[in-house]
This record gives structure tokens, C-alpha cells and sequence, in this order.
């Protein structure tokens, strides 16, 4: 027997096996990939156009899962030269964006995020408020949170389950700005709102012209 | 035998034979590749596989998951014991072997040499810290997996509480010591398996809570006035030790050297000596008088702990003995570097030492095409990195392993030979 032909004999079920080794080896290996990723990254975007219906359970430590139902619609974007005192850094542009939102008041949307994506698809977070907060920017929204102010409505409550109410009753829609700061020269295309440590569900927005 | 065994080279035991070494490595590389990937494939999906299977029932039965949890490393050890098993064919000191065998035959020996050797081997694995790593592993996933997808805490020190777990001890405790002084691990390949699952079980869970439970005793003990007292003087000399210069060098140098040595000398030269036993046949250390003295086997060990009259020692001593025989063996092993020569040892010392480095450059390949990916996307894909780490290293350590029981073996039998050469002229003179 030739020392290739002894090779092949040796090896032949083994060559084979690999395949199926291999495969098997790979899923095991994608216990996070596919079992905890898409459980705990926003991999699962909601939304045509510029409006949308936005489905999710939220599930929580005690009782049956919390349903949040809520249409958001991307009202436009703008670049602006200053957002109260606050102006962009050099080479940088402010822009501003205004979502409106519409949901019974009992569903819960505290604690929500928003970004803005570019069409590269780069993604941009609201600026957050600076320390001690601007006292000129009653018009325009710097604390990222989607709902008014005064009537944000109930909150998820994580530790006992159901909901935590909140002040007052918030409206059945309403409209809210947000400011952004991109690099001078790019042009928002999409956003995203999402809730906090809530994936895998968020909405995708197409920005009006 | 020794007529199938070609003739010894010097090569094999002198400076030169690194390079022969690795000739071989390379060869059995060549010769096995698809087997040594495919037993290191089927142990990574024998680990994890547990590993996950422990996870998934733990919600509905932690004391289940506890139970399953010790077969994940029992698979990477049989993978590796067959890895190095499987290296023989091509080697010429462990050719004959498997010469005239069927592969029903070769299997069945194969399992039974692996079976008697998990032991010493989990030694091995658990000096090393893999062990810890996949009981770490175990901790932080289930703990990962619960608390995200349920919301909820690990229940991973839920499995056994109050009498429950006391009877798991003792009966952990009798079944071991039955097994060792019955000798069951040798009588049959499903008593070595249940004694490497008992002895993996006690070292993941059960010595750390009777450990646990030695804690509480030895708080209320060390409370006591007049022993509180002198660890009070103890903690004093203890802090006055860095203070002084020469004795903060002293201390730094000895435990940077014991810390290296282990990675650099121990690590290596234990491999080594586990791998001659998985070929069916013993390193040989020299005595004080240069004399070939038989190696320290398990149940010697067990015969000297026989011997110890307190029985409290005695049973403190066995129920850390798998662990402690081979660091005795490998303290032996460091002799038997003399029956190889010291060069080419040290030699070998480095190249395992430098093929455990080939784990960072794979995790910089890695990094170079997931480093910028988004941090979930990296920790989810984390796993893929050290699978091929592990699959790399193992898969070039085992050949070289081979390969240098491979020169040893040689380079003793040629000693061996010479002696008797010699004591056969002396005889000859003398008569």
C-alpha cells in the first residue's frame, strides 16, 4: 500500500465526519449568538416610511408580559445654527428632529432612546442635557426622553411586575423635538426609537424631505 | 517489540533532536490532521454541549444541572487523551502499537488507555486552570442567560442545601474512597468513567462546600481569644515582611519564579509525562545515585496513605490525592529531564510555551475583523475566538506532544541499551 493510499484509509472517516463535526461545533458554539444576542441587542427593526405602528412585550420578573403600543411618526429634521445657548463644535452641525407620538394613556414609554442614522449608517445619540441643565431650551426637549414633561404616564416596574404610575394623565398624542450633532455635511436619513435595555423590538423611521 | 522498533538515534536524546522533534510534530500533523481535528471537534461539542445542557435544565433542576455539569470537561479530556493516542501510528517508538489491530481493536484499547489516564489528566487540566475556567464559564453564562432572557438570578449554588448536601458529601467522600482502595478505576471502563465524573463533580462543587463548611468551623476556632491572638502576631509579621527590602525581594523573586516556572517548566514537562503514560509507558527519573528509579504511580500513592496512622491526615490527604499525585509526578518529571537531556528540554519547554502564545496572535486576528464591531455583536461572537484558540492549540500541542514522548522514549531506550551493553563487557571482564 502506497503511503497516500495508507493516508486515504487512515483518514477517509474522519475527512468525512469533519463536515458534520464542524457544523456541530459551530452551533454549539453559538449558544450567545443565538440564543441571548437576539434577545438582548435591537436586531428586530419595525417600520415603513416615515409612520408606524410600534408592537412590542416587554417582559418583566413577576406576572405575564407588558404590551406597548404606540404610533410614532418622523416629522422632519432641520439643521439649526444654535439650540438655545448651546452651538456645534467646530465642524459640526446641530440638527434638530421632531417625532410625534400617539398611545393610550396607560401604556408605559418612559425610558425611551433616540438616534438619528445617516445614510453610511452612522448612528447618532440625542445630546444629552449639560450638568445643571440649559435654562433657555423650554421649546426644545435635551433630556432624550419621548414624552411630555409634565405627564410622562406610567413606567415599566421591574422589580414587583405591572406598572408604577406616573404624574398626571398624559395626552393621547403629542409632538417632541430632539437636538442632534452630527458632522457638518451629513444628512440624516433615518431614526430610531427604541427603549432602554427593551431589544430586541425598536421602530425605524424614514425621515420626511 | 523491540524488533519492530528501529534503531535509536542519538539524535533523539541529544541538543540536535529539537529539530527531529519537530520534524515529527510536523509529520504527525501531516499523517493525522483530519483525526486530531475531528476528536478536538467532537470534545468542543461534547464541553460546550453539557455545558449549555447544564444551563437549560438548571431553571427546573439545579442539583440535574450540578450532575451533567462534570461531563463537559470530561469530554475535552477524552478528546485530548485519544488526540496524543492517535499520534502513535506514526511515531516509531509506539508503532507496534497498533500493528496487526483491528480498528475495532484499536478503539476498544484506545478507550481503555484513555480511561485510565482522565485521572492524572484532570490533574493536568485542573492545574492549569481550565477546569476553573469551565466552571467559570458555567457561573457566568447561566448567570448571563437567566438574567437576560428570564429576568432572573443564577440558581447554579441552589442545587443542594442543609442535610441534602451534607449526604451528597459523604457520600461523595465513601464513594471515592471505595473506589480508590477497591481499585475500581482499573477493573472496568465504566468504573474509571464513574470515578473521573465523582472526582470532576467533587472538585467543581462539592470540595468548595465542604470547604464552605470548614469556613464556618474555622471562624468560630480562630475567634478564641488566645488564637485570635496569635494570628494577630502572625497578621503583624505578615506586614512587616514587605517593609524590609531584602526580604520584599526574596519573596517577590520566589513567587514571580514559582508563578513562571509553572507556565514555562511544570506545565510542559507534566504534559509530557501524562503523555508517556497515555502511550502505555512511564518517564524514568533518576535516583541521588543516578539510578533509574520506577516512577510514583497512583495506587503507590494510595498504598503510602494507607500507611499514614492519623486517620484525619490520611483522609485530607486522599481527598486532594488525584490532585497532588501528579504534582508529585511532575516534581519527579522535573528529574527526568535529565534522561532527555537538559537542552533539548528546555528546548521543548519553549516551544510549548510558544505555541500557547499562538492563542494571542488568533485573538488578534480576531480582533482585527470583530474588534470594531458593536459590543454585544463582540461578546456574542466572543466564544468563535476561543474556539479557534483551542482547536489551534490543542491540535499542535498534541502532535508535539506525540513527538516528544516520542524522542524521550527513544533516547532512554538507547541509554537503557548502552548500560546493559556496558554491564555486559563489565560481566564478561570480571568472569
Amino acid at each position: 500500500m502506497t503511503p497516500r493510499a495508507r493516508w486515504m484509509v487512515r483518514n477517509r472517516g474522519w475527512l468525512i465526519a469533519l463536515i458534520p463535526l464542524l457544523v456541530g461545533a459551530l452551533a454549539v458554539t453559538g449558544w450567545r449568538l443565538f440564543r441571548i444576542y437576539p434577545v438582548i441587542e435591537f436586531v428586530a427593526p419595525q417600520g415603513h416610511g416615515s409612520q408606524v405602528e410600534f408592537h412590542q412585550r416587554v417582559p418583566v420578573s413577576k406576572g405575564s408580559p407588558i404590551e406597548r403600543v404606540v404610533t410614532i411618526g418622523a416629522r422632519g429634521s432641520a439643521p439649526v445654527d444654535a439650540v438655545g445657548s448651546l452651538r456645534p463644535d467646530p465642524g459640526a452641525q446641530l440638527h434638530l428632529v421632531t417625532l410625534s407620538f400617539a398611545a393610550r394613556p396607560d401604556v408605559p414609554l418612559v425610558g425611551c432612546e433616540v438616534f438619528l442614522v445617516d445614510a453610511a449608517g452612522s448612528r447618532y445619540s440625542a445630546l444629552r442635557p449639560p450638568i445643571g441643565g440649559l435654562t433657555d431650551t423650554a421649546s426644545t426637549r435635551l433630556d432624550r426622553d419621548c414624552v411630555p414633561e409634565d405627564a410622562p404616564g406610567p413606567a415599566v416596574d421591574w422589580i414587583n411586575g405591572g406598572l408604577e404610575p406616573g404624574e398626571g394623565v398624559r395626552p393621547d398624542s403629542w409632538t417632541t423635538s430632539m437636538a442632534f450633532e452630527l458632522p457638518q455635511g451629513t444628512q440624516p436619513t433615518r431614526v430610531i426609537v427604541r427603549w432602554i435595555n427593551q431589544a430586541p423590538d425598536y421602530a425605524l423611521l424614514e425621515i420626511p424631505r | 517489540m523491540s524488533s519492530v522498533v528501529p534503531a535509536p538515534t542519538e539524535d533523539a536524546a541529544r541538543p540536535g533532536g529539537i529539530v527531529q522533534v519537530l520534524a515529527d510534530a510536523g509529520r504527525v500533523l501531516a499523517e493525522h490532521w483530519p483525526q486530531l481535528v475531528g476528536l478536538f471537534l467532537a470534545g468542543w461539542i461534547g464541553r460546550l454541549g453539557f455545558l449549555w445542557l447544564a444551563i437549560a435544565v438548571m431553571p427546573f433542576s439545579p442539583t440535574l444541572s450540578v450532575l451533567i455539569l462534570p461531563l463537559a470537561p470530561m469530554a475535552t479530556l477524552l478528546s485530548l487523551v485519544l488526540m496524543v493516542r492517535f499520534t502513535a501510528e506514526t511515531l516509531p517508538a509506539f508503532a507496534s502499537l497498533f500493528e496487526q489491530t483491528s480498528t475495532r481493536e484499536r478503539w476498544r484499547s484506545n478507550l481503555e488507555v484513555a480511561a485510565q489516564v482522565l485521572l492524572p489528566f484532570l490533574a493536568l487540566y485542573a492545574a492549569q486552570g481550565l477546569l476553573s475556567a469551565d466552571t467559570r464559564l458555567f457561573l457566568v453564562e447561566s448567570n448571563t442567560d437567566l438574567y437576560l432572557t428570564r429576568g432572573e438570578a443564577t440558581k447554579a449554588a441552589e442545587y443542594a442545601q442543609g442535610p441534602f448536601l451534607i449526604g451528597l458529601i459523604v457520600l461523595a467522600i465513601v464513594a471515592r474512597k471505595a473506589i480508590g482502595i477497591l481499585d475500581l478505576g482499573k477493573k472496568s471502563l465504566g468504573w474509571a468513567f464513574a470515578a473521573t465524573f465523582l472526582e470532576v463533580l467533587w472538585i467543581v462543587t462539592l470540595a468548595k462546600a465542604l470547604s464552605t463548611q470548614l469556613d464556618a468551623v474555622t471562624d468560630w476556632v480562630t475567634s478564641r481569644a488566645v488564637i485570635a491572638q496569635c494570628l494577630d502576631w502572625w497578621a503583624q509579621v505578615q506586614a512587616w515582611i514587605p517593609k524590609i527590602p531584602v526580604l520584599r525581594e526574596v519573596v517577590a523573586a520566589v513567587s514571580t519564579f514559582l508563578k513562571h516556572a509553572g507556565d514555562l517548566v511544570i506545565v510542559p514537562v507534566a504534559w509530557l509525562a501524562l503523555g508517556a503514560t497515555v502511550f502505555g509507558t512511564q518517564l524514568q527519573a533518576k535516583d541521588d545515585f543516578g539510578r533509574f528509579t520506577p516512577p510514583i504511580k497512583h495506587d503507590a500513592v494510595t498504598r503510602r496513605l494507607k500507611a499514614i496512622p492519623s486517620p484525619v491526615k490520611r483522609y485530607a490527604a486522599q481527598a486532594v490525592e488525584p490532585v497532588t499525585t501528579p504534582v508529585k509526578d511532575t516534581l519527579a518529571a522535573l528529574s527526568k529531564i535529565a534522561s532527555a537531556g537538559v537542552i533539548p528540554m528546555v528546548i521543548f519547554c519553549l516551544i510549548f510555551a510558544f505555541v500557547s502564545q499562538l492563542k494571542v496572535a488568533v485573538a488578534l486576528v480576531f480582533r482585527h475583523f470583530f474588534g470594531a464591531a458593536e459590543p454585544w455583536l463582540r461578546w456574542a461572537l466572543s466564544p468563535y475566538s476561543d474556539f479557534l484558540q483551542a482547536g489551534l492549540y490543542f491540535v499542535i500541542t498534541m502532535a508535539l506532544l506525540g513527538a516528544a514522548v516520542n524522542a524521550v522514549v527513544l533516547g532512554e531506550r538507547h541509554r537503557a541499551a548502552s548500560v546493559e551493553d556496558v554491564e555486559a563487557s563489565e560481566t564478561g571482564q570480571s568472569v
